[in-house]
């Protein structure tokens, strides 16, 4: 019997024991293979002062990873001076039947997402994002925006989808870049 | 809750009645030492990540002492002082949703410390002798408890300065605990001791976070949910 009682001491005492080292505990979610792609980044531009006047532009890259360069044969505005317009930024892939809607995930996690936009400097363009998200205080996000044009000119605009999970402040330096693709603008 | 102790003291009553015929003598009292596994239950048991009411509590330790003093009549006051180690559980879960929260490549979660709690529980007991050797204790007991939550740090890969955590969180609550236990009395002084318990306590947490500037991922900042489960024990006690 004192067998028994030594075990059960020995049973409560490595009990304690397990419970005092045991170690912190970590845990990984590796990469997975993606199935969904960013081919296609559309300007949608409607003139505020004539809504019957609509352009697309489209930046097309349907295979990033090998050397063929993007399609920008359709990258191209061409906006009138003097002119305010309202722009959607659509992103897509076009590798999918029917096109898969990248723009609806975007603005799902439009909380850590931001759309940049850099003019040459020859291009008389002001861009303003007129949308925001869902943070407190609310950051714009550059989905839906307003171009308001000068006087005639010619230039390249940059547009970056900046991926800033965690680190959104409302400037585009934090994060990394989910797209940059650039769109000749003539102004007339 | 009721339920469990309108159980117990059906039985209480029920074996009073059917022992009224055992032999009368004063049980023995005793002190000693105390341990076994903590089986949490409910909320604080699950471990899913879209669900802010998971504690990620997994069944785990427990130890302490353990004491009680009988009166004449077979009634006793005593207590208990435990620690309840419940660890982690889950760590997997969390780090798979906060890669799809801020769809990035990958994602690491550290967790800091265990979910665990500090129980120190006293008052009536009832011994009912079964024959010389063997009796069943049942106890219902009140007290504090005093339970920590783990905290953990979510790394982002490939993002400068992302880095966030939640950090431990410590509440102190009232908390209850029933059950019984079969004593066998080795020699006049030593005793086995095998039980079962439920317990219960409900604290409030307040849960501090660091480095969370978004709306984006899981992230809770209190925690009111009923600490719930079943202790299963072994103790060796002095007999007195």
């Amino acid at each position: 019997m004192k067998k028994v009682i030594s075990y059960a001491s020995a049973v409560i005492i490595l009990t304690v024991l397990w419970g005092s080292c045991k170690k912190d505990e970590q845990a990984v979610a590796p990469p997975v293979p993606e199935n969904e792609f960013l081919t296609t980044v559309e300007l949608k531009v409607v003139n505020e002062s004539d809504p019957s006047d609509v352009q697309t532009a489209s930046w097309i890259d349907l295979d990033p990873d090998d050397d063929t360069p993007p399609d920008v044969s359709k990258a191209k505005l061409t906006l009138k001076a003097n002119t305010k317009y309202t722009v959607q930024v659509l992103f897509w892939d076009d590798t999918k039947t029917p096109r898969g809607d990248v723009t609806a995930e975007i603005k799902e996690r439009e909380n850590y997402h931001l759309i940049c936009f850099t003019a040459t400097s020859g291009l008389d363009l002001t861009v303003k994002r007129t949308d925001h998200d869902t943070n407190s205080p609310a950051l714009e996000v550059g989905l839906e925006d307003e171009f308001t044009t000068g006087a005639a000119s010619s230039g390249t605009l940059n547009v970056e989808l900046r991926h800033q999970p965690n680190v959104k402040d409302g400037t585009c330096d934090p994060g990394s870049t989910d797209a940059d693709v650039n769109y000749q603008i003539t102004i007339q | 809750m009721n339920r469990i102790l309108g159980i117990i003291l059906t039985m209480l009553l029920s074996i009073s009645v059917l022992s009224s015929q055992a032999q009368q003598r004063r049980l023995p009292s005793y002190v000693g030492i105390t341990g076994g596994i903590s089986a949490p239950s409910g909320n604080f048991a699950k471990d899913d990540y879209d669900n802010d009411r998971s504690g990620f509590a997994g069944t785990g330790a427990m130890a302490g002492i353990t004491g009680v003093y009988y009166f004449k009549s077979n009634f006793g006051i005593g207590g208990i002082a435990t620690y309840n180690d419940y660890g982690f559980k889950g760590a997997q879960s969390l780090a798979d949703g906060y890669k799809e929260a801020f769809d990035v490549d990958s994602s690491t979660v550290d967790i800091n410390g265990s979910n665990h709690s500090l129980n120190i529980l006293v008052g009536p007991y009832y011994g009912i002798p079964l024959n010389s050797k063997l009796s069943l204790d049942v106890h219902v007991l009140g007290g504090v408890v005093n339970a920590t939550l783990a905290g953990n740090t979510v790394y982002l890969e490939d993002v400068e300065n992302a880095t966030f955590s939640q950090k431990k969180a410590t509440a102190t609550s009232f908390g209850l605990q029933a059950g019984a236990a079969l004593r066998y009395s080795v020699t006049s002084h030593l005793g086995l001791m095998l039980g079962a318990d439920y317990f219960t306590s409900k604290p409030d947490f307040k849960v501090e976070n660091e480095n969370r500037p978004l709306n984006a991922g899981r992230i809770i900042t209190s925690y009111h949910e009923a600490i719930s489960g079943i202790n299963g024990s072994l103790s060796v006690v002095y007999q007195f």
